[in-house]
C-alpha cells in the first residue's frame, strides 16, 4: 500500500503537480507513514528522476523550477508533521549560496538552490551581485556548513578566490566549506585556487556536497 | 685574523667554538652542560675552557639559543594586550579564537580593510587610547593585530602611533612579523613576540656583560629560525624569529662541515634526535609556520622532525618485558659516577639484594630551592639529598614509602632542582668498550640490573629455553636499536615529504619491515643523498644507520659541535616579497610597508624590483651584513587568478 503512494508521489513531482503532491502527502499523513519516510522513498526518488531527465535533456528548464516547487511544498507539510510528531531527523546541511559580486547571472545557481533545497538541504540563497563580506558574514551567521559561489564571467569568477583568501585571513577555512561552480568554472581551476569542491551541475552539487560535510 | 665564536645553547649541551674565516678552519672547540634555569652558567662554563688567548682576537660573537621555545614551553614569557583590529567580539568567542591566542588581555576595535586592501570600516581611535590607558600597568607590552593588515597595515601603524604618544611599552604590530594571511595565527605570533621581549633582552645584555668579562669585545648576532643571522638590536624587536633556531644551527653546521649540498642531516644530541632534508643547499621552509606548544604561529622556520630519543635518553622496561627508550632524559650513569664514587658501592648492594631495576635509579640535587614553595616530601627529599645523590631504593627505605609511586618529586624534576640517573645510551656504549670516558664500571653495574630483572621476567613468563639471553649479546641488541628507531624516523621524515604516500597508515612499521631480510627477494630502503650525522652520540650510533638503510653515511670532522659551527658560519639572509596584483584595470603593488596603484604592469614590476631591492639592502645593512650578493626573481605563472606577478628580492650577506 506505501510502495504504491510512494510511487504516486515520485510522478507527482515529476509531473511539476504541485497540488496533486501536496494532497499526497496529506493522505500519507493519514494513512500514518512516517513523514520522513515518505519524503525519501517518494519524493526525494522523484526528484533525483527529475535530474536525471533533465540531465540527459529530456526535461527543461521551466519543467524542473516546477517539479523543485512541487517536491518543496509537499515535504513542507511533512516536515512539519515530523516536527510536530518529534521525530525532526537530524540537522539539515545548511549552505549559503550566491552569485558572486559584480555578475548578476541568476538562472544556474536558482536550478542549484531549488535541487538542494528539494534534497532537504538547508539553502541561504542571497541572491546575485553578492560581495564576498556577505558571504561570510551570513555563513557566520548561520552557522553554515558549505559556502557555494556561482560566477557566469570569467571576469568575475575570481571572486571566489578572493572569498578563500578572506577566508584564510579569518582563520575560517576550516570552518566553511567553499564550493564553486559556473559556466567558465572548472574543476582544475577550483582545485588551483584551492576551493573544496567544484560541480558541473545541480545534481553533482547535492553529491559533492554530501561528500563534503560528511 | 677574522675568528668568530659561535656559541650553541639551549639543548642538553651548550657548545661553544672558534673559527677562522680567513682560513676556513675551526681553532676550538668546547662542550658544557647547559643550564637550562640559568643558560649564562653554561655559556660562562663553555667560554671558560676555550683558548684563553684567542678570546682577545675574536671579532664576532654568534649565540644561537632556544630561550625563545624554552620559555614559550614553560610560559615564562611577559603579559601582553592585544589589540585585535576589525574583528567581532561575538565570532571569537563564537569559533573560540580567543583560546587560540596566548593571551586573555584582548581587545577587539573597529577598524578593517576588504581583501583588495580598501578601508570599509574606520578605526575606532578612542578606543585605542582607552585601551592604553587601562594596560599602562597591567601589560608588559603591546601586540597589535589588524585585519588585512597584510594588504594595507594603515589601521596597524596608526594604533601604534596612537599608542607611542601614550604608553612607555613595547609595541608589536603584525604586519612586520608575517606577510601571510591569517588574522588568528598572525595575532597569535604578535603575541607571543612581545611576550618575548623583556626575556631576549635581558639575555643579549647578560651574555655581552659574559663577553666583556672574557675580554671579548665583539659584536653579538643571534641565530634565527630560518638559519640566518642578525645582529642583537634587530632580534630585540623580533624574538620570536629565534624559535627553533637549535636544528636551523644544527643544518648550517652540518651543511659546512660535509660541504655537501644536497643532504639528511641527523643530528642527535642528548634529548632529542632532529632530522631534516636539504635540498640544493636550502632546507625546506614549513608553510604552516612553526607550531610552538600548542601554539601555532606563522613564523618561518625549517621544516624538521624531532623525536625524543638521544644519548642520555632513559632505558626502561615496561610490564611486557619491552624495551622503551626515552622520551626522559637522565645523567647516565657512568658520567654520574665520575663524580660520585658512592653510585658504584650503591648499586653493587642493589644488584646484590637482586632489587628492581627501576629502584637503581638514582636522584641527585641540582640546584638551590630556596626559592620555591616547598612541601613536606620535597624538603625531605631535598634534605637527603644533600649529602650525595640517592638510590630510589634508598629512598624509599629512608622515607618510608609503601611504593615508588608516591615519591612526588615531580615538580622538583621539571624544576631541574633535582636530577635523575639511570642507565641510557651512553652507559650502553661504555658497557661495549665504545666509550670509555666515563665510569665503565658504574655502566656495567646499571646494565646488569636491567639484564637480570628482564632474566627474570621472561623465565616467568616464557619457557628456559627462550630465555636464553646473552649479557654480551643483548648489549649489542640494544644498541641495535636505538640506531633501528633513528633509520625508521629518518625513513618517516623521507616519506612523509612526499604527501600521496603519507596518507597511508602504519607507514612506520612497513618501513621497518624494509629494514629486515628476507628469503627470495630485497626490499630495501634506498638513499639516492648521503645522510650527514652530527652531534655527539653521531659516531658511536649513528654511523651504523647503514645497517638498516642502503645510505652513505657521513660522519665529519667536529660532528659534535656542528652546531656552534652552524652559528658561526650562518650569513645574513634578508627576503622580501612583493606582489602585484590586478584589480580593475590597474595594478596594485602589495609589501611590507604598504600599497601603491600603477596604470600598467611594466611600470609596476619596474617598482617593485627596486623597492624590493632598496629594502632587502637596508635590512641586510641594519642585520649586520658584510659583503651582499644581492638577487632578484619575477615570477609570472602559476599563482592564481589574482596575482599578475611576484617578485623575490633577496640578500645574502657575510657576517664579516
Amino acid at each position: 500500500m506505501s510502495n504504491e503512494l510512494f510511487e504516486k508521489a515520485a510522478d507527482a513531482i515529476c509531473d511539476a503537480d504541485v497540488e496533486r503532491a501536496e494532497e499526497l502527502a496529506q493522505i500519507a499523513l493519514d494513512e500514518g507513514i512516517a513523514p520522513l519516510e515518505m519524503i525519501e522513498k517518494g519524493y526525494t526518488a522523484g526528484i533525483n528522476e527529475v535530474g536525471r531527465l533533465f540531465d540527459r535533456g529530456e526535461l527543461f528548464l521551466p519543467q524542473l523550477m516546477g517539479c523543485a516547487e512541487a517536491m518543496k511544498s509537499a515535504t513542507a507539510i511533512l516536515k512539519e508533521a515530523a516536527a510536530e510528531q518529534g521525530s525532526e531527523s537530524e540537522e539539515s546541511i545548511k549552505v549559503v549560496l550566491g552569485t558572486v559580486q559584480g555578475d548578476v547571472h541568476d538562472i544556474g545557481k536558482g536550478i542549484v538552490a531549488s535541487i538542494l533545497e528539494a534534497n532537504g538541504i538547508e539553502v541561504h540563497d542571497l541572491g546575485t551581485d553578492v560581495a564576498v563580506e556577505d558571504f561570510i558574514e551570513t555563513a557566520k551567521e548561520v552557522d553554515a556548513d558549505i559556502i557555494g559561489t556561482s560566477a557566469l564571467l570569467t571576469t568575475t569568477m575570481g571572486v571566489s578566490e578572493e572569498l578563500l583568501k578572506t577566508l584564510d585571513e579569518e582563520d575560517l577555512r576550516g570552518e566553511f566549506k567553499v564550493m564553486v561552480g559556473g559556466g567558465p568554472v572548472t574543476k582544475r581551476w577550483a582545485d588551483k585556487i584551492g576551493a573544496d569542491g567544484y560541480a558541473e551541475n545541480a545534481n553533482e552539487a547535492v553529491s559533492k556536497i554530501k561528500e563534503l560535510v560528511d | 685574523m677574522k675568528k668568530v665564536l659561535g656559541i650553541d645553547t639551549g639543548g642538553t649541551y651548550t657548545d661553544a667554538v672558534i673559527y677562522d674565516y680567513q682560513t676556513e678552519q675551526l681553532i676550538d672547540k668546547n662542550k658544557a652542560i647547559t643550564t637550562h634555569y640559568d643558560l649564562l652558567e653554561g655559556i660562562t662554563e663553555v667560554i671558560t675552557s676555550l683558548k684563553q688567548e684567542l678570546l682577545s682576537e675574536i671579532e664576532l660573537v654568534a649565540l644561537s639559543t632556544t630561550l625563545a621555545t624554552n620559555a614559550l614551553v614553560e610560559g615564562q614569557g611577559a603579559r601582553v594586550g592585544l589589540l585585535l583590529l576589525g574583528y567581532e567580539q561575538e565570532y571569537l568567542e563564537k569559533f573560540k579564537f580567543d583560546q587560540q591566542i596566548p593571551t586573555k588581555e584582548i581587545r577587539v576595535i573597529e577598524g578593517k580593510f576588504d581583501i583588495k586592501g580598501i578601508e570599509t570600516e574606520p578605526l575606532a581611535e578612542e578606543k585605542i587610547k582607552q585601551a592604553g590607558i587601562d594596560w599602562q600597568d597591567k601589560v608588559d607590552a603591546i601586540a597589535i593585530a589588524g585585519y588585512m593588515s597584510v594588504r594595507n597595515p594603515a589601521h596597524e601603524l596608526r594604533a601604534e602611533e596612537i599608542l607611542s604618544g601614550l604608553v612607555d611599552l613595547p609595541l608589536v604590530c603584525g604586519h612586520r612579523l608575517s606577510s601571510k594571511l591569517n588574522l588568528i595565527k598572525r595575532a597569535t605570533t604578535v603575541v607571543l613576540n612581545a611576550s618575548l621581549i623583556p626575556l631576549i633582552k635581558e639575555l643579549c645584555q647578560k651574555v655581552k656583560q659574559v663577553l666583556t668579562a672574557k675580554g671579548i669585545d665583539a659584536p653579538l648576532m643571534i641565530v634565527k629560525g630560518d638559519g640566518s643571522v642578525v645582529k642583537d638590536e634587530v632580534i630585540l624587536t623580533k624574538p620570536i624569529e629565534t624559535i627553533l633556531s637549535g636544528p636551523a644551527a644544527s643544518i648550517i653546521g652540518a651543511k659546512h662541515l660535509s660541504r655537501i649540498d644536497d643532504l639528511v642531516v641527523v643530528d642527535m644530541g642528548g634529548t632529542t634526535t632532529d632530522i631534516a632534508l636539504i635540498d640544493d643547499g636550502s632546507p625546506q621552509l614549513a608553510t604552516d609556520g612553526a607550531e610552538v606548544e600548542d601554539w601555532q604561529t606563522c613564523v618561518e622556520s625549517i621544516k624538521f622532525r624531532t623525536i625524543g630519543l638521544g644519548g642520555d635518553s632513559e632505558i626502561s622496561l615496561n610490564r611486557e618485558c619491552e624495551i622503551k627508550l626515552g622520551p626522559q632524559r637522565l645523567i647516565p650513569y657512568a658520567v654520574a659516577a665520575t663524580n660520585y664514587g658512592c653510585i658504584i658501592t650503591e648499586l653493587e648492594d642493589i644488584v646484590e639484594k637482586k632489587l628492581e631495576f627501576k629502584q637503581g635509579q638514582f636522584l641527585i640535587l641540582n640546584r638551590d630551592a630556596e626559592y620555591l614553595d616547598l612541601n613536606q616530601r620535597e624538603r625531605e627529599v631535598i634534605e637527603l639529598l644533600e649529602s650525595g645523590p640517592k638510590s630510589l631504593a634508598q629512598l624509599k627505605k629512608e622515607l618510608e614509602l609503601i611504593n615508588l609511586q608516591f615519591l612526588g618529586v615531580e615538580r622538583l624534576e621539571r624544576l631541574e632542582v633535582i636530577k635523575r640517573i639511570g642507565l641510557t645510551p651512553t652507559d650502553i656504549l661504555h658497557v661495549l668498550g665504545e666509550y670509555t670516558h666515563w665510569s665503565q664500571e658504574a655502566a656495567q653495574l646499571g646494565y646488569e640490573l636491567l639484564f637480570l630483572e628482564l632474566k627474570n621476567k621472561l623465565r616467568y613468563r616464557l619457557a628456559v629455553g627462550e630465555a636464553n639471553l646473552e649479557a654480551e649479546r643483548f648489549a649489542i641488541e640494544l644498541k641495535n636499536k636505538v640506531v633501528k628507531k633513528v633509520a625508521r624516523e629518518v625513513g618517516l621524515q623521507l616519506v612523509r615529504q612526499n604527501s600521496k604516500v603519507s596518507q597511508y597508515d602504519n607507514l612506520g612499521e612497513v618501513i621497518e619491515h624494509s629494514f629486515d631480510k628476507f628469503e627470495r627477494f630485497n626490499w630495501d630502503f634506498q638513499l639516492e643523498i648521503p645522510i650527514v650525522t652530527i652531534g655527539a652520540p653521531a659516531q658511536a650510533y649513528l654511523q651504523h644507520l647503514s645497517q638498516y638503510l642502503t645510505a652513505e653515511i657521513i660522519v665529519p670532522q667536529d660532528y659534535e659541535v656542528a652546531n656552534a659551527v652552524g652559528a658561526a658560519v650562518a650569513k645574513v639572509i634578508v627576503n622580501e616579497e612583493l606582489l602585484i596584483k590586478k584589480v580593475e584595470g590597474s595594478y596594485i603593488l602589495y609589501y611590507s610597508q604598504g600599497r601603491e596603484k600603477f596604470s600598467g604592469l611594466n611600470e609596476a614590476l619596474t617598482a617593485a624590483q627596486e623597492l624590493g631591492k632598496k629594502k632587502v639592502l637596508e635590512q641586510a645593512e641594519i642585520s649586520g651584513a658584510k659583503r651582499m650578493e644581492f638577487s632578484c626573481q619575477v615570477q609570472r605563472e602559476g599563482l592564481g587568478s589574482l596575482v599578475a606577478a611576484k617578485v623575490i628580492c633577496k640578500v645574502v650577506g657575510d657576517v664579516i
